[in-house]
């Protein structure tokens, strides 16, 4: 099921994108994806582009699809390896949902990051004490690494 | 045009107006409380690896699901399924194949299937061999209700409180319409035959389906062992002979009138299905495959008319359609 599955999100994708994100195979192998999400402008990312490598299991859409992103990105969910901390990812996966949805929410993300589920708790702290630092440190990064 | 969220395919839904060779429907499910459905076999597949049963859609806590699907009658049927218990769908479907009629009285179907109280007609085209035959399955069937009947009985006067639960079949988790016939003798796990077949057909092992899921010893029939005295109590006669649970008493004219009734619709029956079995015809069916498809195709038939011959039916149409479908789930091709 899951290659057809695949297939049929890629056809919607490229018919229908979602606002301010793109994805699409690399090369040839379906279960490979890369994509990008814009800076929300309401956040300290906007202006740059981040990049997310996209691995779908064979048994999706039973199993999330793993997603990380390439771009450094100064947030409180998202760890140097790129990983983040996103429910719907992890326990709250649904198989209703696709990576179109999925893009999305990490866009929410960007713009509301979640202090109290952090995955650097270094930045998490900053955000909750001082947001103006955190939000400079956040801006200086996008404009080092994705611009 | 509805899709499945699951796979995004499309969900044939039932058409009336659809000739059976054209049939190819989704056997549906859909989510209660929600609403929401999905092909049953997507949905389950989920339930094997979801935390809890909650809507894909919408997260609301499901309850239970009503599968419709396309009975091998020719005719759609609705029925629901316990999420906990049914899990396979295919199995609870076979399962409930068998009860077609379900919704009738279980007396008058016991009495068809009586052969002292059911003559066979003569005039049945199917060589006295077949005919003896069909008698001989009807007796098994009627001896094995008997038999599993009275082992309910023991079992309800048994002092073991939890007894009830080992009744219920392993797999569809039901004892409810028809007692789990099979059981493992080793580890006393009960089974419907029918749940056993078709759940080892599913997974490749169609040959050695006559063996306990769990630890492959061979099943044996609920018969075989009621024979062993040592292991179930031998049951006492009873001298008042027993009432029938679900329907009043009918009056031997009313049962002659049923019975009439339901040889007339099997004569359209057999008359439709005889030229698989008989004729050098692109179909050979089995004499095991007649009797089947003529039991359950006839039973379905009894199900449109409640039981009663209507003359503005046209059985044979009815007759001809649920058999194709019949043939064809057996993987004949019919044109």
């Amino acid at each position: 099921m899951s290659s057809k599955r695949i297939s049929k999100e890629l056809r919607d994708i490229e018919r229908d994108p979602p606002t301010s994100c793109s994805a699409g195979p690399v090369g040839d192998d379906l279960y490979h994806w890369q994509a990008s999400i814009m800076g929300p402008p309401d956040s300290p990312y906007a202006g740059g582009v981040f990049f997310l490598t996209i691995h779908f299991p064979t048994d999706y859409p039973f199993k999330p699809p793993k997603i990380a992103f390439t771009t450094k990105i100064y947030h409180p969910n998202i760890n140097a390896n790129g990983n983040i901390c996103l429910d719907i990812l992890k326990d709250q996966w649904s198989p209703a949902l696709t990576l179109s949805k999925v893009l999305l929410s990490i866009c929410s993300l960007l713009t509301d990051a979640n202090p109290d589920d952090p995955l650097v708790p270094e930045i998490a702290n900053i955000y909750k004490t001082d947001r103006p630092k955190y939000e400079a440190t956040a801006r200086e990064w996008t404009k080092k690494y994705a611009v | 045009m509805l899709e499945c969220p699951i796979c995004m395919d499309t969900i044939s839904l039932y058409d009336l107006h659809k000739k059976p060779s054209e049939t190819d429907y989704d056997i549906v499910g859909e989510l209660v409380p929600c609403h929401h459905k999905f092909h049953s076999e997507c949905i389950r597949q989920w339930h094997t690896v979801a935390p809890d049963l909650k809507c894909p859609v919408c997260r609301t806590l499901s309850i239970s699901m009503t599968v419709t699907y396309d009975s091998n009658t020719g005719f759609e049927r609705k029925i629901q399924v316990h999420l906990k218990k049914g899990f396979l769908v295919d199995a609870v479907l076979q399962y409930e194949g068998m009860m077609l009629p379900a919704q009738h009285p279980s007396r008058v179907n016991d009495l068809v299937e009586h052969p002292e109280e059911m003559e066979i007609p003569s005039e049945t085209g199917i060589n006295v061999g077949l005919a003896s035959d069909f008698r001989s399955i009807l007796t098994v069937a009627a001896n094995e209700r008997v038999e599993s009947e009275s082992e309910e009985d023991v079992l309800a006067l048994s002092p073991e409180p939890d007894i009830g639960d080992d009744l219920m079949c392993k797999i569809c988790g039901d004892d409810e319409e028809i007692p789990a016939d099979t059981r493992c003798p080793s580890c006393d796990f009960r089974y419907h035959e029918s749940c056993l077949h078709s759940t080892a057909c599913e997974v490749g092992e169609g040959d050695t389906w006559q063996q306990c899921i769990e630890c492959r010893t061979l099943v044996t029939h609920i018969n075989k062992i009621r024979g062993r005295s040592t292991e179930i109590p031998v049951h006492q006669p009873r001298s008042v002979p027993r009432q029938p649970r679900t329907a009043p008493e009918l009056s031997s004219q009313q049962i002659a009138k049923i019975l009439d009734s339901k040889t007339k619709i099997q004569k359209h029956v057999r008359n439709q299905l005889r030229k698989y079995y008989n004729s050098s015809d692109v179909v050979q069916i089995t004499k095991e495959e007649f009797l089947t498809i003529n039991r359950t195709v006839s039973r379905s038939l009894y199900a449109l008319s409640d039981n009663e011959y209507n003359k503005n039916i046209d059985y044979d149409t009815h007759a001809k359609r649920a058999i194709s479908v019949a043939l064809h789930k057996l993987g004949y091709m019919t044109t």
